[in-house]
Order: structure tokens, then sequence, then C-alpha cells
């Protein structure tokens, strides 16, 4: 058994990028159903073009059903997840008893329970197990070696939290924005209150009054575990982020492969640790912290201030196409001009980087520089692929 | 309807055990969110309430990780729970626990957050042989709750009066802006954000974490009347702070013959406002409606693909997607922009990537086609149909 790296996918785009990065599976939301409110979520379309693109990469494909449905919305699932079932669809990820019971009586979907119902300790995964789960995806909250005896002592696929962002609260126990801006933050509506700059006024003077950002976490990152995954028979890791960029999804993906790999021998050369460290430094991203991976989270997990753009690198689109007679085709979402140096990142080992001497437009003109949402095409160049992310160095100002 | 109250403190005891509640909750710092009886005054407090005749029930509700679970199962197993007349518990792992351990102990399970269906309820429910109260959400509406007490088989109890619980995390958040640690003990906050609506929330921290409350608490006393005869079995009154714990007189005066002139004269002289909650909103999706992406949707039925370029007067960079068919030049095609406008229209030049002009597309990938006006990146292409 080998850990699987499961990488969020916003859209059919991210889904390609993450599939061709390296991602063993990809997790999506679908239009109706998903937590994440403002991801792009997949239509049923969509979801049958990423089923195919990633079985056919070998990589598989889980549909997340998690919010907290009402009753109305229980009564269209069904229907829902047959269509998915039928379309190959590898599991359904749940958080709540209703919707659980419901896909189970509905079809063989494999369904895997989320962070949000609570899955703490071994008692509530051998619950869910009794109820035919097949795969439990661990709070933020559990530590490596506590998820090592859960997984040993349930039998039961474990699924942990390995990068990005962290709620502060115990997944599904904050509802700041569902009684302060009406919104769910079960289902998708979160106000992210716990970013905000508090001044905080402690009791019996037990200190004097502060400004901060005390409910703030650091993101989560757990590249320098990966051994202890393995060694913990972790099945899947996760990468948090389906509403992050396709440069923060090629980054991780290919960083977290390759730690992966190397802890196969006969992998070839693998980046040094500290080569992946600064990898996933390159983007933007607040502070790190192992969180509870490796224990208690400490008060060096607090974020205290303000989130600002920072990392090396910047993306700038894209490939589109690449062949031999046409060259390299790249959306650009970032301006270019003719000598600029850009880093195409390669979907594994070394990313190749060019100074642009000759840049043409769509049409085959020749060009001193492109505007954003544009075609650019330059010369071709043998290992770039179609869905390699560009990127260069600078920050948005 | 019967009525219910946690006792968190030993101070808290002699004030709440009179006659106006049946039932106590015993929060103990071991095993609650929020308690600070030790386990010993804890057992000590349900003694004295078996004597008066009192329902007793153990308050077990914090959420675990798998060592805090150890820890805590060696306390409980430790508790002479003849004491008691059931169990709260809140963590799925403590239910199940106390359903497979302990089938003869009555538990009640704490269904807050989430659990907004009848058929994750039902489904809780036939979980436990020896499940007497199921204690919904507060984001549940009165119309609702009373509808599933009708198929449920199960007590249901709600709060009615106290405090709103928003956030519930493991990590100590108040600690680290101490100069010197605090330990376990309780630490208490007023936070205030420019960024929120609401000002002044109520932060605790203690050995289990950090708790957010509402800067107004909740009250359903003006409702009591209604809530008398409804099916829902239980009401709870979170009467844990000195001034709820000194209101207790006037609440239970205004449970037992409610005025409204007394309840108003209540809210202007209590130190907290007071709010309903979502007793009687009828929760729907539409907070939705500006959080979804404003882009189009994309339907399946037709579609082409996308533009990913716009140059204009000269052309349209289309990424077709899908192409099951053939598509020729001349053919109708829908343009979808994203803002929603749409274009009936036909395409009369079409170039490869290669550059090479062709008359029909066979299969996906990127196209140059002729310029068309009140186009713009992507705009979604769809075979007209027709219709
Ligand atoms: S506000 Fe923060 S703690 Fe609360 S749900 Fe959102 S991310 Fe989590």
């Amino acid at each position: 058994m080998s850990l699987e790296l499961l990488a969020p996918a916003g859209d059919l785009e991210k889904l390609k990028v993450g599939v061709m990065y390296g991602a063993d599976a990809v997790y999506l939301g679908g239009e109706n159903f998903g937590l994440r409110a403002r991801a792009g979520n997949f239509t049923l379309e969509e979801i049958k073009e990423g089923v195919e693109f990633a079985h056919l990469r070998n990589a598989k494909v889980y549909v997340v059903l998690n919010s907290f449905l009402f009753d109305n919305e229980i009564q269209k699932l069904p229907e829902f997840v047959t269509y998915l079932e039928q379309m190959g669809v590898d599991a359904v990820i749940v958080s709540d008893m209703g919707v659980f019971q419901t896909v189970k009586s509905s079809c063989n979907i494999d369904i895997h329970v989320s962070t949000q119902a609570s899955c703490l300790n071994e008692s509530t995964v051998s619950l869910w197990k009794s109820l035919g789960a097949k795969r439990v995806i661990l709070g933020r909250e559990v530590s490596i070696t506590e998820a090592k005896k859960i997984r040993q002592n349930c039998g039961i696929e474990v699924e942990m939290f390995s990068h990005g962002s962290l709620c502060m609260a115990y997944s599904g126990h904050c509802v700041i924005s569902n009684y302060t801006g009406g919104r769910d933050s079960n289902r998708g509506g979160c106000a992210h209150s716990c970013r905000f700059e508090y001044s905080l006024d402690f009791k019996n003077n037990q200190k004097q009054s502060k400004k901060s950002f005390f409910m703030s976490s650091k993101d989560l990152n757990g590249i320098e575990l990966v051994d202890q995954f393995e060694d913990a028979s972790i099945d899947s890791l996760k990468i948090e982020g389906r509403m992050k960029t396709a440069l923060y999804l090629a980054t991780v993906v290919k960083s977290y492969r390759a730690a992966i790999d190397s802890l196969k021998t006969a992998e070839g050369p693998a980046p040094s640790p500290q080569e992946l460290d600064h990898e996933l430094r390159s983007f933007s991203h607040r502070d790190y912290t192992a969180g509870g991976l490796s224990g208690e989270f400490g008060s060096e997990s607090v974020y205290d201030r303000e989130h600002g753009l920072c990392g090396d690198y910047m993306i700038i689109g894209s490939i589109k196409n690449a062949s031999a007679q046409s060259g390299l085709v790249l959306e650009v979402r970032n301006g270019l001009k003719l000598g600029d140096k850009i880093e195409i990142m390669t979907f594994k080992g070394k990313n190749i980087e060019i100074e642009l001497d000759q840049m043409f437009d769509f049409a085959d003109v020749p060009i001193e520089s492109i505007n954003p949402n544009q075609l650019l095409k330059i010369p071709y160049i043998e290992e770039v692929n179609t869905h390699n992310i560009v990127r260069k160095m600078g920050r948005l100002s | 309807m019967r009525y219910n109250c946690p006792i968190s403190s030993l101070q808290n005891e002699t004030e709440l055990s009179g006659d106006f509640f049946d039932e106590f909750l015993l929060e103990s710092s071991d095993l609650s969110r929020v308690g600070s009886l030790c386990v010993e005054e804890m057992c000590g407090v349900a003694r004295g309430l078996n004597q008066l005749g009192k329902r007793v029930v153990l308050v077990w509700d914090l959420l675990m990780t798998q060592s805090v679970f150890e820890k805590k199962q060696l306390i409980f197993e430790a508790i002479d729970l003849t004491l008691f007349d059931a169990v709260r518990v809140s963590d799925p792992g403590a239910y199940h626990y106390l359903n497979t351990k302990f089938p003869n102990t009555a538990v009640q399970l704490v269904l807050d957050n989430g659990n907004h269906n009848l058929a994750g309820i039902l489904g809780w429910e036939k979980l436990s042989g020896n499940l007497e109260r199921l204690v919904l959400s507060s984001q549940l509406p009165f119309n609702i709750i009373t509808q599933y007490c009708i198929n449920l088989s199960t007590d249901v109890e709600i709060q009615i009066f106290g405090k709103i619980p928003l956030f519930y995390s493991p990590r100590k958040l108040l600690n680290s802006h101490l100069e010197q640690a605090s330990g376990s003990a309780l630490l208490e906050a007023v936070g205030t954000s420019e960024e929120s609506p609401h000002k002044g929330f109520t932060i605790l921290e203690n050995e289990h974490g950090t708790f957010m409350y509402h800067p107004k608490e909740l009250s359903l006393m003006d409702r009591i009347e209604k809530l008398n005869v409804s099916k829902i079995k239980w009401g709870r009154f979170d009467l844990r702070h000195p001034h709820q714990v000194s209101s207790v007189g006037v609440l239970e005066e205004l449970v037992s013959n409610f005025s409204a002139s007394a309840y108003r004269e209540f809210r202007e002289s209590y130190s907290h406002q007071l709010i309903r909650g979502f007793f009687e909103v009828n929760k729907t999706d539409a907070q939705f409606k500006n959080l979804v992406n404003r882009k189009v949707q994309r339907k399946d039925e037709n579609y082409l693909g996308e533009i990913a370029e716009v140059k204009k007067e000269r052309y349209l960079g289309i990424d077709i997607k899908k192409c099951e068919g053939t598509l020729r030049l001349g053919q109708k095609v829908l343009i979808k922009t994203p803002d929603g406008k749409e274009l009936l229209t036909s395409f009369k030049k079409c170039f490869d990537v290669d550059g090479v002009e062709i008359q029909t597309i066979t299969k996906p990938g990127l196209y140059r086609f002729n310029f068309i006006p009140k186009t713009s990146k992507k705009s979604q292409i769809y075979l007209y149909s027709g219709e």
C-alpha cells in the first residue's frame, strides 16, 4: 500500500493540473452539494470529463457532499449520487449522518467521512466503519501518532490533512458567520472572522487590553513528516485549497509527489528537504506550522498578524498547447515582455528557465509584449507539456 | 415542557437547585467544556440532588482526540454512574463508546452544529438502545423542530435561555497574550473587531481550549407559552454566569406566569441584549445568492468550449473542449458572455493552432476564429440547437 496524494480540484482546469503534477486522487464539489459555496463547483458534464481525464491517468476522483443538508436537499441526493456512481466517481465525501444514510441506501459508491463529522478518535472511526464507511478523514487536531493507532486498531482507510489553511475551530464547530453574517459556515459561507484583528479586554485585569489576530491560524505544512505518515500507514494525504490558485496547486502537488516518491528508493535523485521547503515558500502563504500533526497545537501555531502577500513567484499562466509544429501556446495571466525570464514548471524534476527572446501572438505575428488574458506563442521546448504552469520571479503589486 | 440547567460550579448550585428545574446537568472541569466542578464535587452535588428527587445528568460534552479520549475514559470509568440518571455526550466517539460499553446507561446526545435534517437525526437515534434525549441545534427553527418531534421517538431538548456558543477550538488562544502562562486557569476576555458588525464577544479559555460566545444572549422567554404546548419536551436554561444565575427567580416567574410587561422590564434591566436567534427564521440558502460564483454556469448540452482570447478586430482564440460531431464554418453557435448576454452567430474563418486554415473542426483544441464583436474572454460557446 502506498500513500495517496489527494489534491483539491477547484475547477476542471485545476483537476487536470493536479493530476498531471502527480496527484493520485482529486476531490471536487458538485454544483449542488459541495461545501465551498464560492469554489468553482463542477457541472455533471465537467465531473464526467474530470473522471475520464483522471482515470486515464490512474488517478481517482472523489466528490465532496459535505455540507450539512436541509431536508428538502436530501431528497435530491439519491439521483445525484446514483449518477456519480454511473460516471465512475470513486467515492463521495460526506459529513452529515443524513447524507451518509441517504447515499448508503441509494447506491454502492464508496463513502469517505469528512473531518466535519468530528473524526477525532478510534471510537468515532469504529462507529463510521460499522456503518459502512470506506475511509475517514481525521480532524486536523489528530497527531500522526494518534492516527497510527486509529489506523491499526480500526482497520479502515485513514486520510489526514497535510497542507494548507487551517480552521481555528474544531471542524464544524464554528458558527460565527452564521450568527454575525447570516452565512452558514458549515455550508461554505464562512466569513473568516477568525482572521480579523480583535481588541481583547481581559477580565479581572488578567492582562491589559490588547489588539491581536489571536484567532488566526498559521498554515499547515506536513511535508517534512511524509515519512511519519507512511510509517503510520496513513492511506491518504490531503492538500487543502479548492479555492487556491493553479500555481499553489502545481507547486504543492509537485513537492509532495517528490517527497512521497523519495520514500521509495531507486527513483533517481530526489530533491532535498530544503529544496522542497523552499518550493512551498515560493507562493503567497501564511507562516507554516506542523499543527497538531506532531502533538498539540501550541501558541506558536497562531498567525498573529495580517496576511500580506509573500512568496517569490507569481503565476504567469499555463501551457495550453505544446507541439513541435505550432510551438508552445501559453494562456497569459500576468503580462510579459521580451527579455523576461520565466520558469516552466515541469511535472517532475527540474523546472525549465528561459529568457523570452521571441514572442508571437496567436496569429503568429511577432510581438514585444503581451497583456494578461491573451494567448502567447513561443518556440517549442521538448520537455514542456500541456497543463504545465508557468511562473516568474516577482510579486504582483 | 420541563426545564433543566447546568451546574458548572459549586457557587451556582445553591441558587439554582430550587423547584424551577427538574433536571441538572453537572459539568466537571475534567469532562465538560466549561464546567469547573472537580469530579468529587460533581458526585457530591449529584448525591444532594438525588436526595431532592431531581434528575441528574453527567455532562461529558468534550470533543476528544484519541489521547484525550483515553484519559477521559479512565476518569469516566472511575465515576459512580449510579449517581446519575443519564450521561450527556457530544463527541460521536463518546456516544459510540457508551452505546457499546455501557448499554444500560441512559444517553443524551448533543447534535449542536449541522444535523439539520431528519434523516440524519433519525440515523443518530437508531444507533443507541438507550437514548433518552436529543439536544437539537439552536439553529433549527421552531416549526422544523416540532416536525422532527413527531417523527422521533426520543425526547427533544432545545436551549431557551443563555449564551450562544459560536466557536470551540482545542487551542489555547488567550494564554499566549499573558506574560506568564496561566496553566489551566480560566481566562476570560471580551473581543471586539472593527471588521465584525457585532461587538463584545465573550471569549473563555480553559484547559480544553478556547470558546467564543455571541455578544447577545438567547432568550425564547416571550415564546414560552408556545413552547410549553409544543412537543418539545425539555427546555434548557444555560445559567452559568453570575448575571444569569441571579436572574433565575425572574425567569421562573416568567415561565410560570408570563407577562409581556414583566418580560419587557426584565429585558431592559438585563445586562445583555437578548435575541431569539434562529427560532423563527426560515433558514434557506438565500444567503448564498451573493456568494456563488457570478460566472455563468456551464450547461452541458451542446457545449463546445470557451473563448480564451479576444483580439479586438482581429480574431477570437477559442478553446474547443467538446466536439462530439463536426463543427463546420457557417453553423449557428450561441455565445454566452460571462455577464449573461447571449449572441447568436456563426464563424466564417477558422485556423488550427498551427495556423492552417480549416473548414471543419473534428477534435478539441485551440482554434483561431474570425473576430466577433461584443464577446469577451471566458464566454461560453454552444452549438445552436434551434430552441
Ligand atoms: S471563521 Fe475561521 S474558525 Fe470559523 S469556520 Fe471560518 S475558518 Fe474556521
